[in-house]
C-alpha cells in the first residue's frame, strides 16, 4: 500500500479512536440528560478520575487493558451514583434546573481538586505495556491500540443500543427520560431509573478515562478533554444518544485531520469553530430535534 | 408582582447610597489596595448586572459571558496600543465588538433552553482560545501590556480614585438603563416570558427577537466592562476571560437571587472577596469553594435576596425592603 | 374594526394536520365572514383545538393554507399572525399568575406595539400614558381589577377567563377565537359570557367560538360548524345543524355527553 493512503487510513481510524472515546462520555451526557434535565458539568472530570484510578490500577496491579476499563468503570459509576445520591437527588424537587447545574459545577470543582491532592500535579503516564504501539501488519503501520479502542467503543455503543431496545429495563429507561409522569404511571420506579443512569453513565465515563488516560497521560485537568465531548454532545444533536454517538465521532475525526493538516496548536479552535457553524445552520445538532416550536 | 412603568430610579433611598458611594474614596484615601479592590468589584458589578438581565430576568442561560467581557478588552487594548486610537472611540468600538459577536451567535437562540446553554458553552471556549491562541493579534497567553489610561475630556485617569469615579458612573448609568428597561412594556413582556412563552407568542410578542435584544445588551455591558477593566490595570490575560470567569460571574448572580438588581451587584461584592481572600485558605480553598457551591445550591436556592425578601416579610410594612426603588 | 375589505376575514384552504400518523385534522375549509360569530363544535378530539392551533400558528401545517382578511399566513409566526389581527384564547386560561391584571392585559399590546428598547429608553411618558388608558379601558370593559396589587393566579377562575379576553382583545383584533370559554362557568357567568360575545361582536370584532355547551352555541352563533375526526361533517344554521342526521351519528355514536 502506498504511503499517504495508509496515512490516511491510520489517520481516521486514530480520528474514530479519539472520536469514540468522546462519544462514550457524550452518550453519558446525554443519558443524564434525557433521564433527569440535568447538565451535568461534573461528568468530564468523572472520566479524569476513571483514568486516574486506571493509573493506579495500572501500576499497583498490572491488569490487563480490558480489566483496566471494567474497574475503572465500574468504580466511576459508584462515584456517580454516590455523587447524584448525596448531592442531586435530595434536592431534585425543590430546586430549580439552575441550581442544579451550578451543583455539578461545585462537584467539578470539588473532584478536580481531590485528583490534585491524591495524585499530585505531575502528568502521569501509565506503565510501557499499555501504551499504543504501532505494529507494521502487511506492510501498514497499524496501530492495535487505536483499532482496540474503536472496537471497545462500537461494542459498548452497539451493547448500549440492543439495551435500549430489547431489555426491558433498557426501554423503561427511555420511558423514564421520554415522559416522566407517564413512566410512573405505568408503574416504573422513577427513581431506580435515574439511579440506573448515572451508573451507566458513570461506567462508561470512567472506561474512556482509561483509553484516554493511557495515549496521553492521567492528569486532574483530563476534564478539559472530556469537555470537548460536551461539543460532540451539542454537535449531534443534545440529548440524543444517537447524537453523541456521530458528534464524538466527527469530532474526533475532524480534530485528527486539523490537527494533521492545518496545525496542532490550532486543532481545537477549527473543532469548536466546525461546531458553531453547523449550530447556526442547523441549530438541533446534526440528529437533534431540539426546536422551541413545535413539531 | 406589579410592574411600574417608568418607575422613579432617583428616590431618596437609591440617592442616598449613590452619595455614599460618591465619598468612599475619601473616607478610603490612604489605603489605595482598598480602593483598588473596590474597582475590580465595581467591574465585576457590571458584569453581573449584565448576566442577571440576560439570565435572571430574561431566563436565557449564557454561559459563555467571560468571553464577550473578554472582547471588549482585547478590542479596546487593541485598537488603543496598536492603532492609537483615543480612549472614548476604543471604549465604544469594544461595545460594538462583543454586540457583534452577540449578532454571530443569535441564531442560536431559537433553539430549546439547554441546547442554547450548551452552545453559549461551547462559544465562550472558542472565544477562550481565541484569546490563547490567535497570538498574533492578542499577544496570546503572555498577555497584552501596555494598555494606555483611559483619557476622558483631556482628562487622564491616573490615580485608583479616578478609575472609581469612572467605574461608579459606569455602574450607575448601567443600573439605570436596566432599571427603565425593566420598568416598561418591555419588562412587562419579559417578566410574561418567564412565566409561559407560548401565550407570549399568541398575544403578539415576538419572543425571539426579545430575547435577542436580551443577548446583545448583555453583550455589551459585558464589552464596555472588558474595556474599562484592560484600560484600568494596563494589562489584560486570557485566563481573566475563560469558563472559571464565567462560572464566577453565574455565582454571583445565583448567590445575589436571580431577578435582583441589588443582589447582584452584592452577589459581585461576595464572589469577589471570596476570591481575593482565598489564598488564605491555601490548597484547600478550591475544595471549599466546591463544597460551598453544592451546600450553597441546595439550601439557599433563592440566594440572598430571597434570604432578604423573607426576612423583611417579617418586619413592620414601612421597613419593607421591597418599598425601595431597586427592587423589581 | 370591520374590514373595509370585502371577502372572508377568516379562512383554511385544505387545512391539514398529522402527527407521526394520526390525522388531526383533514382537508379542512373554513370561511368565516366579518362580523359573524362562528361556532365550532364536534366530539371531543374531533380536532377543534388543533384547527386553532394551526390558525394561531403554534403548530406547523402539514398541508393547506390559512388566510387572514386575504393575507396568506401559513408560515407566519403566531406573533405576526397577532399582529395582523388575530386574537386567541385557551381552553385552560393561559395567564401570567404572578403578574397582576393590568401587566396581564398589557402583555397583549405586544399586537400593536411591539416591545423594544429604543421605547423603553425613548419612549416618551404620552405614548406611555396612552397605553395604560387603553389598558385601564379593557379592564374595566371586562370587569377587572385595575389596581396592582393582586395576583392574576389569585383571581377567580370566570375573571382569569375575562382577564385571557382582555389579553387578545387589547391588540385590536379582526378575529377573535375563542377556545371553551364558558367550561367551567356557572349560570350567570354564562349568560354573562354571551353578552360580553355579542357586544365583542357589536364592536365589529368576528368570533369563532369553541364549544360544549350547545345551548350557549345555538343562542350565540348565526353559523355552527361540526367537526368529527378531523373532518368538516356538518356547517349551517342551528336548526339545519340539530336535525343533520351525521351530526346525530356523530354524537350519539360517542358518550362523551355532549347536550344537543
Amino acid at each position: 500500500m502506498s504511503g499517504t493512503l495508509s496515512e490516511a487510513l491510520g489517520l481516521i481510524v486514530f480520528g474514530l479512536a479519539i472520536g469514540s472515546i468522546y462519544s462514550l462520555v457524550a452518550i453519558g451526557f446525554s443519558m443524564i440528560f434525557r433521564a433527569t434535565g440535568l447538565v451535568h458539568f461534573a461528568h468530564p472530570d468523572l472520566m479524569m478520575i476513571g483514568g486516574m484510578v486506571g493509573y493506579t490500577l495500572a501500576t499497583r496491579t498490572g491488569l490487563p487493558m480490558p480489566l483496566l476499563f471494567v474497574c475503572s468503570g465500574l468504580s466511576v459509576a459508584a462515584l456517580s451514583w454516590l455523587i447524584d445520591r448525596v448531592g442531586f437527588r435530595p434536592i431534585r424537587r425543590q430546586a430549580a434546573l439552575l441550581n442544579l447545574i451550578i451543583a455539578t459545577i461545585g462537584w467539578s470543582i470539588i473532584l478536580v481538586n481531590v485528583a490534585l491532592f491524591v495524585w499530585g500535579t505531575a502528568p502521569l503516564s501509565y506503565p510501557q505495556e499499555y501504551l499504543p504501539k504501532g505494529r507494521i501488519i502487511g506492510g501498514i503501520v497499524v496501530v492495535p491500540q487505536n483499532l482496540a479502542m474503536l472496537g471497545v467503543a462500537l461494542a459498548a455503543m452497539i451493547a448500549l443500543h440492543l439495551f435500549f431496545t430489547r431489555t426491558v429495563v433498557g426501554q423503561a429507561l427511555r420511558a423514564t427520560a421520554e415522559n416522566p409522569v407517564a413512566a410512573q404511571l405505568m408503574g416504573i420506579r422513577i427513581e431506580r431509573m435515574m439511579m440506573l443512569t448515572f451508573l451507566m453513565s458513570g461506567f462508561l465515563a470512567g472506561g474512556a478515562g482509561v483509553l484516554v488516560a493511557s495515549i496521553v497521560y492521567a492528569n486532574f485537568d483530563l476534564g478539559l478533554i472530556g469537555i470537548k465531548s460536551f461539543a460532540a454532545a451539542v454537535l449531534g444533536g443534545f440529548g440524543q444518544v444517537g447524537g453523541a454517538m456521530v458528534g464524538g465521532l466527527v469530532l474526533g475525526l475532524v480534530e485528527t485531520i486539523a490537527a494533521f493538516y492545518v496545525s496542532s496548536a490550532y486543532k481545537d479552535i477549527v473543532a469548536y469553530s466546525l461546531l458553531i457553524l453547523i449550530l447556526l445552520v442547523r441549530p438541533e445538532g446534526l440528529l437533534g430535534t431540539g426546536r422551541a416550536r413545535p413539531d | 408582582m406589579a410592574i411600574v412603568w417608568r418607575r422613579r430610579f432617583w428616590t431618596r433611598s437609591s440617592g442616598a447610597i449613590v452619595a455614599a458611594l460618591v465619598a468612599v474614596p475619601l473616607l478610603l484615601a490612604n489605603s489605595p489596595y482598598y480602593l483598588f479592590l473596590l474597582n475590580t468589584i465595581a467591574v465585576f458589578a457590571m458584569l453581573a448586572l449584565g448576566l442577571q438581565l440576560v439570565l435572571g430576568y430574561g431566563g436565557i442561560l449564557q454561559l459563555g459571558y467571560a468571553g464577550f467581557f473578554g472582547l471588549g478588552g482585547y478590542t479596546s487594548a487593541i485598537l488603543t496600543v496598536h492603532h492609537g486610537w483615543p480612549f472614548p472611540a476604543a471604549f465604544v468600538a469594544a461595545m460594538v465588538v462583543a454586540v457583534v459577536g452577540a449578532v454571530i451567535m443569535s441564531p442560536i437562540v431559537r433553539l430549546r433552553d439547554v441546547n442554547f446553554a450548551m452552545a453559549t458553552f461551547v462559544f465562550g471556549l472558542i472565544l477562550e482560545l481565541v484569546y490563547n491562541q490567535w497570538s498574533g493579534m492578542t499577544n496570546g497567553p503572555i498577555g497584552f501590556r501596555g494598555i494606555p489610561a483611559p483619557t476622558l475630556f483631556g482628562l487622564t485617569a491616573r490615580e485608583p480614585e479616578h478609575y472609581y469615579y469612572l467605574l461608579l458612573a459606569a455602574l450607575v448609568v448601567e443600573y439605570l438603563l436596566i432599571f427603565r428597561l425593566l420598568h416598561s412594556p418591555f419588562g412587562t413582556a419579559l417578566r410574561a416570558m418567564r412565566e409561559n412563552e407560548t401565550a407570549c407568542r399568541t398575544a403578539g410578542v415576538d419572543v425571539t427577537r426579545v430575547k435577542v435584544t436580551l443577548l446583545l445588551v448583555s453583550s455589551a455591558i459585558a464589552g464596555a466592562a472588558g474595556s474599562l477593566l484592560a484600560h484600568m490595570n494596563g494589562f489584560i490575560s486570557p485566563p481573566t476571560f475563560g469558563w472559571a470567569t464565567s462560572v464566577a460571574i453565574l455565582m454571583m448572580v445565583v448567590l445575589g437571587g436571580v431577578r435582583s438588581l441589588p443582589g447582584a451587584i452584592v452577589g459581585a461584592v461576595v464572589i469577589r472577596l471570596v476570591v481575593e481572600q482565598t489564598s488564605v485558605l491555601g490548597q484547600y480553598s478550591n475544595i471549599v469553594f466546591g463544597v460551598a457551591l453544592v451546600l450553597f445550591m441546595a439550601f439557599l436556592p433563592t440566594g440572598l435576596a430571597g434570604v432578604a425578601s423573607r426576612l423583611s416579610a417579617r418586619l413592620p410594612a414601612g421597613a419593607r425592603l421591597g418599598a425601595g426603588p431597586v427592587s423589581s | 374594526m370591520s374590514s373595509s375589505v370585502s371577502g372572508p376575514v377568516l379562512e383554511t384552504a385544505g387545512l391539514s394536520k398529522r402527527f407521526e400518523g394520526l390525522v388531526a385534522v383533514d382537508a379542512l375549509d373554513l370561511r368565516i365572514d366579518a362580523g359573524e360569530i362562528r361556532g365550532v363544535v364536534g366530539p371531543n378530539g374531533a380536532g377543534k383545538t388543533t384547527m386553532f392551533n394551526l390558525v394561531s400558528g403554534l403548530y406547523r401545517v402539514s398541508g393547506g393554507r390559512v388566510r387572514l382578511r386575504g393575507r396568506d399566513v401559513t408560515e407566519a409566526a403566531p406573533h405576526l399572525r397577532a399582529a395582523a389581527g388575530l386574537g386567541r384564547t385557551y381552553q385552560t386560561p393561559q395567564i401570567f399568575p404572578d403578574l397582576s391584571a393590568f401587566d396581564n392585559v398589557a402583555v397583549g399590546l405586544g399586537a400593536i406595539r411591539p416591545p423594544s428598547l429604543r421605547d423603553a429608553l425613548l419612549g416618551r411618558r404620552r405614548d406611555w400614558d396612552q397605553m395604560r388608558t387603553r389598558v385601564e379601558e379593557t379592564l374595566d370593559f371586562l370587569g377587572l381589577p385595575t389596581g396592582g396589587a393582586v395576583a392574576a393566579g389569585s383571581l377567580s377562575f370566570g375573571e382569569q377567563k375575562r382577564l385571557e379576553i382582555g389579553r387578545a382583545l387589547i391588540g385590536g383584533p379582526s378575529v377573535l377565537l375563542l377556545d371553551e370559554p364558558a367550561a367551567g362557568l356557572n349560570r350567570s357567568e354564562i349568560d354573562r359570557l354571551a353578552e360580553l360575545v355579542q357586544t365583542i361582536r357589536a364592536r365589529g370584532v368576528t368570533v369563532v367560538l369553541i364549544e360544549h355547551n350547545m345551548k350557549l352555541v345555538m343562542g350565540l352563533c348565526g353559523v355552527i360548524t361540526v367537526l368529527d375526526f378531523g373532518r368538516k361533517i356538518a356547517e349551517g344554521t342551528a336548526d339545519e345543524v340539530r336535525r343533520d342526521p351525521r351530526v346525530i351519528t356523530a354524537y350519539l355514536g360517542r358518550s362523551d355527553g355532549a347536550r344537543v
